[in-house]
């Protein structure tokens, strides 16, 4: 499964909602809108996506993190950024549950 | 048409109902969709577990009361399953007993087993 | 292959149609099929013809018709458009309100679904 997360993990539940049904191999995550805030280095949920990185691959939207001033240097290690054609990929290759 | 021709939906619902319009609208769409013998499946994970609490009364409210509706989903409106996220429920204190109707409670990795059978997860 | 689209919120409030709207523009440059958006919830405030956007601001009303003009198939709830009053006289085109039969159609019809 492909996992959209597109709140802000400060003010919902969707990321921490969205970990417990990702699974160990397979499962991608992809932060868009201001779900990227929760792959800001320093942050409260850094060690949460470090965690998810270990086995997952976690994603973040390249025009959401820009817009929103991050820069790829700040970015929680291992979190790759994808363009809306790398999303597009994305959901080719997996199914998609949005969580917000 | 055969179990094997048929398309597998499910809702995944996870807001509480009345403060928003989601649980309201999820619930026409259910009821629409289980008219079209196809397998739909509902569950209710974090928050979208209070929407099944019994005792709701909205007279208060000036509001209908839409958690009537899912005693008669399965039975009326030919839905498939409705699944209830064991975990989200004892976060919350609550327990099957609390629940208004007949659900199948089940843990996050049978759910999540679930959703990876479906053609489309519609969260709402 | 073939992509469906789900937007349940409104315009300008939220940034769903925005996603949507380049999810869509770049499924589409890359080959995919857009089988339909389907405007449920709030999502059906996208559809509603008399948002009138400051000139020097994106005009999600035009950018939805263009993708129409492109052949992608627009359709407003009509349960969800009448309760906020997107009704035959207020939608852009009378033609994309439908029921919510034509969102399983979707699910049915495209080899993924997407919420946005």
């Amino acid at each position: 499964m492909l996992h959209i997360i597109k709140k802000s993990p400060y003010e919902s539940s969707a990321l921490n909602d969205a970990v417990n049904y990702i699974g160990q191999n397979d499962d991608v995550v992809l932060l868009v809108e201001d779900g990227v805030y929760a792959a800001k280095k320093g942050g409260k949920f850094e060690a949460l996506l470090r965690n998810l990185t270990q086995k997952n691959s976690v994603y973040c939207l390249l025009a959401d993190i820009k817009a929103r001033g991050i820069q790829e240097n700040e970015l929680a290690e291992n979190i790759k950024v994808i363009d809306y054609k790398g999303f597009v990929e994305k959901v080719v290759e997996h199914n998609p549950m949005t969580w917000s | 048409m055969s179990e094997q021709e048929k398309t597998k939906v499910m809702f995944v619902c996870r807001t509480a109902p009345y403060g928003t319009v989601y649980e309201q609208e999820a619930i026409e769409a259910m009821v629409m969709f289980g008219a079209y013998e196809q397998d739909i499946s509902v569950s209710f994970v974090g928050d979208g577990v209070f929407s099944l609490k019994k005792g709701q009364d909205t007279a208060l409210l000036g509001k209908k009361n839409f958690s009537m509706a899912y005693p008669i989903l399965i039975d009326d409106f030919e839905i498939s399953h409705i699944y209830v996220e064991k975990e989200s429920l004892e976060e919350r204190g609550l327990s099957g007993d609390d629940l208004m109707t007949e659900v199948e409670i089940v843990d996050r990795n049978s759910l999540k087993q679930k959703m990876n059978e479906m053609k489309a997860l519609l969260p709402f | 292959m073939k992509l469906g689209v789900l937007v349940k919120e409104g315009p300008y409030m939220h940034q769903a149609i925005d996603t949507a709207y380049n999810f869509i523009v770049a499924a589409m440059e890359s080959g995919h099929e857009i089988t339909g958006i389907f405007f449920y919830n709030d999502g059906v405030y996208n559809r509603c013809s008399t948002l009138e956007p400051p000139r020097d601001e994106r005009n999600i009303m035009k950018l939805l018709s263009d993708l129409e003009l492109k052949g992608v198939r627009l359709i407003v709830c009509v349960a969800a458009g009448k309760r906020r009053g997107i009704v035959n006289q207020t939608v852009c085109k009378v033609e994309e309100i439908s029921g919510l039969g034509q969102l399983l159609e979707l699910c049915i019809t495209s080899d993924r679904m997407v919420t946005f």
